[in-house]
């Protein structure tokens, strides 16, 4: 295997690589529990599965959250890798090095939200003395497991597709309106149209979650999320760049920067996420959602990223 | 109040080595019943006890306290339903040695952030009540047995519980405290409680209050 490694990529590997041996040796576990799990039954396999269960969940949650932490530690990973890459700027030349590296990307995005959820409806199972959830949790979790393998070779044919003799395009033309792609006709959008949709968004999750409309409020936060990509792409990085050429989602998590990116996406992630699963957990267990760590997180999220053309607006009374 | 249903326990020991405790026990006790279980060492009444607190869970079957299955009952809740529902009296009484009297009684109600004052008067009034007036500051460890067995009741009865658990209470005492026993388990079989008490002092097995003998032999019931 060619795999392109260097001390970045082998950390990520032998956790990630840790991770998936754990969950195989969970997997047996996980299949008798998906299958046969059953509160009202008193049997001594019923029971045995209990103490199964708990050890089994106990796992779970401490596995799922170390993939949530493995994502920053992927991204910084990417950000790093484009000192060695050639033709990379910033982390944006690294995933596009494959043609897969962009779903590689999404993927773990959409790991980030699939995990989170499993460790909610964990919560919820465990909060209920009849472990409701119990059941549904570890059929999940199987589904979570053939998720963490596709995520495994993905990863490894992306390593395995590094190489720093090849040349990458950078930031700048990948994300230029001139790209004749999905994405570039994306970028193409009006600004006044998608920060329109940005704010219009953003305005109806807080009408929404204040007037308890929890699956409004899921909604609308679902869609915001591509929509403050976007907007954060060709829209908001040009002010923190103070560059109106310069659209790009990554050199924002370098230091020229201060990093400003990892709170950004933090804010983004974290308050969409918190939004969608505490409508999910009022669904599931008929209480009053709990919008406000959301709110606060995603209100944070909009002020900062608005804070930099205002701020740029204020300093030189004009936009870029 | 209390139902047991096929319920067996049995301990893994090293090994495919297992010992059986007890064995498809079914059994009802109703609501302000005195219940004896009366068997030799070694056949299965402490097990049974312990299953009704939910300190232990069964191999199989099914245990339902107070309307809870309490053998479902995951740890998290379980520690909750033994302070509301359950009060605990052991043959060594446990009582931390280096607390004082008082202290041993008010520590089951610490987590449920009622007042330290109110606590206090709680825990002395009970006190009072089981004739413990003096030495109410004393450590534990240097109070006498009948005085370590009354600081015990009250430490069972402070969370006024419904159920009364007993594991051999007198099997320390002498005759005139066991009688003094005697009493205390009438004011609480008065003020309604549930009680089971398991024991292999034959006095109990012929005792007005009694409602009930239970007798279990080897794990089963007789
Ligand atoms: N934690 C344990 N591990 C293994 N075996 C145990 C355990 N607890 C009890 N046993 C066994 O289960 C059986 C029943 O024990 P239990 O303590 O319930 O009896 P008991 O009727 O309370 O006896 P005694 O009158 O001596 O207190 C015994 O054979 C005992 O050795
Ligand atoms: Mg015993």
């Amino acid at each position: 295997m060619s795999a392109f490694l260097t001390p970045d990529t082998l950390v990520l590997l032998l956790i990630e690589g840790l991770l998936l041996a754990l969950m195989a040796v969970l997997l047996p576990s996980l299949w008798r529990l998906a299958r046969r799990f059953d509160i009202g039954r008193t049997t001594p396999e019923q029971y045995a599965l209990e103490k199964r269960a708990y050890l089994a969940g106990t796992l779970l949650r401490f596995m799922l959250w170390v993939k949530i932490a493995l994502f920053v530690y992927f991204v910084y990973a990417l950000d790093h890798l484009s000192g060695v890459i050639t033709g990379a700027m910033c982390a944006a030349g690294v995933i596009n090095a494959w043609d897969y590296g962009p779903l590689l990307l999404g993927w773990k995005l959409a790991g980030l939200y699939l995990f989170g959820s499993w460790l909610v409806l964990h919560r919820l199972d465990l909060s209920r003395e009849n472990l409701p959830f119990s059941r549904l949790k570890f059929r999940l979790a199987l589904g979570l497991a053939a998720f963490m393998g596709v995520e495994f070779a993905l990863l490894i044919g992306y390593l395995d597709a590094l190489d720093p003799a090849t040349i990458v395009s950078c930031c700048g033309t990948l994300f230029s309106t001139a790209n004749v792609s999905a994405l570039g006709t994306l970028l193409a959008i009006p600004k006044a149209w998608l920060l329109g949709v940005f704010y219009a968004l953003f305005a109806l999750i807080v009408a929404s979650a204040l007037l308890r409309r929890s699956g409004l409020a899921a909604l609308f936060s679902l869609l915001f999320l591509p929509v403050a990509l976007l907007a954060i792409i060709s829209f908001f990085s040009t002010y923190v760049y103070e560059l109106p050429t310069h659209t790009c989602p990554f050199c924002l998590l370098q230091k020229e920067y201060g990093y400003m990116g990892y709170l950004l996406y933090f804010l983004l992630f974290a308050g969409t996420f918190s939004l969608l699963s505490a409508a999910l957990a009022a669904k599931l267990v008929q209480e009053k959602a709990r919008f406000a760590l959301g709110l606060w997180l995603l209100g944070g999220f909009v002020a900062l990223a608005t804070w930099y053309p205002v701020g740029f607006y204020l300093k030189n009374g004009v936009f870029l | 109040m209390i139902r047991l249903t096929n319920v067996s326990k049995i301990y893994p020991l090293s090994g495919a080595d297992s010992v059986t405790a007890l064995e498809n026990v079914s059994l009802s006790i109703r609501e302000g019943e005195l219940v004896v279980l009366k068997g030799i060492s070694g056949s299965g009444k402490s097990t049974l006890l312990a299953l009704i607190a939910a300190m232990t869970k069964p191999t199989s079957g099914d245990v339902v306290v107070a309307g809870r299955s309490v053998a479902k009952l995951p740890d998290r809740f379980a520690s909750d339903f033994r302070r509301n529902t359950i009060g605990m009296i052991f043959q060594k009484f446990n009582l931390l040695g280096d607390l004082s009297a008082i202290d041993n009684v008010t520590l089951p109600l610490i987590p449920t952030h009622e007042s330290a004052s109110d606590i206090k008067e709680r825990a002395y009034r009970i006190l009072k009540s089981l004739g413990v007036k003096k030495r109410l500051g004393s450590l534990a460890k240097h109070l006498s047995g009948g005085e370590q067995q009354r600081v015990a009741i009250a430490r069972a009865l402070v969370g006024d519980p419904a159920i009364i658990l007993a594991d051999e209470p007198t099997a320390s005492l002498d005759r005139k405290l066991t009688l003094d026993f005697v009493e205390m388990l009438k004011t609480m079989k008065q003020s309604g409680k549930t009680i089971v008490i398991a024991t292999h002092d034959p006095l109990f097995f012929d005792l007005g209050i009694v409602d009930r003998v239970i007798e279990i032999d080897g794990g089963r019931l007789a």
